[in-house]
């Protein structure tokens, strides 16, 4: 149901496709209709994914696929939103968004394919790049430290926080289930190998080193120290959820309906309000 | 007595002196006269000079009084920062400790210090309120109308902040002596059913009107008054106000709302539109439909934050990169923000492109009293196809066909059998995305189909005459010089000719229109004359005269009827 005419064009063994699998297996098991379905997504390689899930989908400029997917929630909240992209699109150009739209606790769901490299423009150093790595335009290794987005994700009243691997679709699927379940705002910050421009960060690397936590913590301080967690040992799963009112559970003019619903009323009370 | 007198409260920032202004001129308004209300302040909240200036009149008016009749100074250096503006043989209200006498002024000296200093933390805002009670007295108004319009503004607050205001008003009033020279003709009282409206709310209005359900915005003066008036009608209205963390959020939330298929808009000023532009270039590729409203002031940069400019123009025509469809226009008073807002949506709707509404901030803030607007309107969608068996019998639906108009169906989320793909790459019939020549001509092609269609609509509306003197002179501008040129032509022999839609540039019409007059004057409130110059690039017209203003102030119907004597 959620296939395309179409194939996806990334490189044979990217870690997309396994995102890509998981996304559909996790969409049909929660039986949610396509129509009600809307992929929003930026630019780069993980960015073209709705182009590949028949569903609605909204693919715009880089680094603005959350506040597309929140423009589509707050005029219809009755659908499933989910926004895509990279970790350049989400934490470099759109870092601005990611950052307050964890604190919003909209109910977007945000998928971030984090191979921790820019692959579409071939192989420079992203903000989730370890420090000290070398890439074309870093020759003597990059020099700024690595983003921890879940971390950040806490520490910015995010929801939901979780990470999942690639190369872990099951797993994967599941996680992905959970967050678009919740209500509010739901990050997973997916491990992705790249496999054309990325050779440290490879499946082995992160095969040897992501184990699973059994449960969230619905602690902040407490999330925040597993989330802290990043090198020989980088956990995977659910790492953060509390329950809070969503944004858009908020807003006066969404409690009767969706806003594509309302009806205008009352222009005259308008003018009468100027005499 | 007077058929029309100018006032003008003016103070350091703090003072109340832009709510007192406007209580005081919903005063006037409801004693029947015709008001237009201008203000000016810095940028800053507290200290610098905040002035409101009222023209009330007996007759229909549409821009300020170049000269002030009667003053308030609520403190020394409000004196000697306007007095230029005083007319000669006017009043200055001002605090008895004032040792200033200005030429040709009578000083009405108050003890506003000494009146207000057991108001603590108030005393400054009870300083225009005895100033307002003083002012009313000269005028000659009746206490007690004064009364009961600070009881209705004050309606849920504390009682003492009522009775404290009653008090100080009733003092200053009790203050001064009786003075006959500055009272205003009687008018018959406003049975009229005028209403004081500013560009921001006539365009608000507007585009509640039109279905626009969701704004958009971060706050940018001049066009934060629109997102004031959004907030407060949200819950009455069904509207939802996002602030966003920044402008390129604001306009990418409306545009997923626009994709939704709810009409949005955002609000902002030159700087927040230079962010806004790569997504304004978006709505060009993914062809949906958005209102974007350009407040203009000075620029470049911040420039002057607070004051007014119109040197946007070229920057509006050309927002966002490459070449795709899209619709400027200009409204030059609260009647056109009204207006060209209505028509601003259904036009974006319909040929699936951004609209973008050029103001500034002397429109945005200026009130005019004027007649209720009409509220008959039909909205027009656009092409939307919402049922589902229609689309079933589609292969595949193909949001971007490639139609002889140029404009193709769209399907909203929710839509069974309706999915697509909208998109910002260059895409084919079905949205995917592609590289091929062929492919990529056919798409802009198509886009530039629908740019054909819009011109051909929009034939008749670009410009609009005004004058009933026969003259060979013609006077042409955009925008907010409008109700100004308007009032000149009372005292000078020309024509004047109004270009209402900036882009696309009604050529045909103006060549037409303007091509039988042996002079052009061209007034612009900005340095290079982009009006003129668009005038130039897509007509043979020879332009007179350029007449420019860009010291950040609007042009003084004065230097408009000079420039135009002159020419």
């Amino acid at each position: 149901m959620l296939e395309t005419k179409g194939k996806p064009n990334w490189c044979p063994g990217c870690g997309n496709y396994g995102i890509w699998g998981a996304l559909k297996l996790a969409l049909k098991e929660l039986e949610l209709s396509p129509k009600n379905i809307v992929l929003t997504s930026g630019i780069g390689c993980s960015s073209k994914i709705p182009h590949w899930i028949r569903t609605y989908c909204l693919n715009g400029l880089h680094g603005r696929a959350l506040p597309l997917a929140e423009g589509v929630k707050i005029a219809n909240h009755e659908l499933t939103v989910i926004a895509c992209g990279g970790d350049g699109d989400g934490y470099a150009e759109g870092m601005n968004h990611f950052i307050h739209y964890c604190r919003s606790n909209i109910n977007v769901k945000y998928f971030v394919h984090d191979n921790q490299i820019y692959a579409l423009t071939k192989g420079q150093p992203s903000p989730t790049s370890d420090e000290g790595v070398i890439t074309k335009t870093t020759p003597y290794g990059t020099i700024e430290k690595a983003i921890n987005p879940v971390l950040l994700a806490i520490a910015s009243g995010a929801t939901f926080v979780a990470r999942g691997f690639a190369g872990d679709i099951a797993h994967l699927k599941e996680l992905m289930k959970k967050a678009i379940k919740h209500k509010g705002a739901a990050i997973i910050d997916i491990l992705q190998p790249c496999v054309s421009f990325n050779n440290v960060n490879t499946y082995k690397w992160y095969q040897d080193r992501v184990y699973k936590l059994e449960k969230p913590l619905s602690l902040r301080m407490e999330a925040m120290k597993v989330a802290e967690q990043w090198g020989e040992k980088i956990p995977i799963g659910v790492i953060y959820e509390t329950i809070e009112p969503a944004y858009e559970e908020r807003i006066p003019a969404l409690k009767k309906s969706a806003l594509t619903k309302s009806k205008i009323n009352n222009i005259k009370g308008l003018f009468d309000e100027l005499k | 007595m007077k058929d029309e007198l100018v006032w003008q409260l003016s103070g350091e920032a703090g003072y109340g002196v832009l709510s007192s202004g406007e209580m005081f001129s919903k005063l006037l308004k409801n004693l029947g006269y015709y008001i237009f209300t201008s203000t000016e302040y810095p940028s800053q909240i507290r200290g610098g000079n905040n002035s409101f200036t009222i023209r009330a009149s007996k007759e229909k008016i549409t821009c300020p009084g170049d000269k002030i009749d009667l003053f308030i100074a609520l403190d020394n250096d409000s004196i000697k920062m306007h007095k230029l503006s005083l007319k000669k043989g006017s009043a200055i209200i001002c605090d008895s400790s004032a040792k200033v006498n200005v030429k040709n002024s009578l000083m009405i000296r108050v003890p506003l210090n000494e009146l207000t200093s057991k108001y603590g933390d108030y005393k400054k805002v009870m300083m225009a309120t005895v100033g307002l009670g003083a002012s009313t007295k000269v005028l000659g108004i009746e206490k007690n109308i004064v009364i009961k319009l600070i009881r209705e503004r004050f309606r849920g607050k504390n009682p003492k902040i009522i009775d404290d205001n009653i008090e100080a008003f009733s003092q200053g009033y009790d203050a001064v002596n009786n003075e006959t020279k500055f009272r205003l003709k009687a008018v018959k009282s406003n049975d009229k059913g005028l209403m004081l409206i500013n560009g921001n709310e006539a365009l608000s209005i507007a585009s509640i009107l039109a279905g626009c359900k969701l704004l958009s915005c971060y706050p940018m003066t001049p066009s934060t008054g629109i997102m004031d008036y959004y907030s407060k009608h949200q819950e009455s209205h069904n509207l939802v106000m996002h602030q966003a963390e920044d402008e390129i959020s604001a306009i990418n939330v409306a545009l997923g709302a626009s994709y939704s298929g709810v009409r949005s808009m955002t609000a902002t000023s030159g700087g927040g539109f230079a962010l806004m532009n790569e997504s304004i270039s978006l709505a060009g590729s993914a062809e949906l439909p958005i209102v974007v409203v350009l407040g203009q002031r000075p620029a470049p940069a911040t420039g002057l934050p607070t004051r007014t400019e119109q040197g946007d123009l070229r920057y509006a025509i050309h927002a966002g990169h490459g070449d795709f469809p899209k619709l400027v226009i200009a409204p030059g008073d609260a009647g056109d923000c009204y207006e060209l807002t209505l028509d601003a949506f259904n036009y974006a709707d319909k040929y699936q492109l951004p609209a973008i509404i050029l103001t500034d901030k002397y429109l945005a803030v200026s009130s005019e009293s004027v007649p209720e607007f009409k509220s008959n309107y039909s909205v027009d969608r656009g092409l939307i196809e919402k049922n589902p068996k229609k689309l079933e019998l589609l292969e595949k639906f193909k949001r971007y066909a490639l139609t002889k108009s140029g404009i193709s169906p769209r399907t909203l989320p929710g839509t069974a059998n309706g999915m697509q793909c909208s998109i910002g790459d260059e895409h084919d019939e079905e949205g995917y995305i592609i590289e091929e020549a062929i492919d990529r001509k056919k798409m802009m092609d198509k886009r530039l189909r629908k740019f054909e269609s819009m011109k051909k609509e929009l034939k008749g509306k670009g410009v609009k005459i005004f004058g009933i003197k026969e003259s060979k002179n013609l006077i042409i501008s955009f925008g907010s010089t409008k109700g100004i040129i308007l009032e000149a032509l009372k005292e000078v022999k020309a024509k004047f000719l109004q270009v209402r839609i900036m882009h696309p540039f009604p050529s045909e019409e103006l060549t037409k229109k303007a091509g039988k007059y042996d002079k052009l004057i061209v007034i612009e409130n900005n340095q290079s004359g982009q009006l003129s110059s668009l005038i130039d690039e897509h007509t043979h017209l020879k332009i007179s005269k350029k007449l420019l203003k860009y010291d950040g102030r609007q042009f003084k119907l004065s230097e408009i009827i000079k420039g135009v004597r002159n020419a």
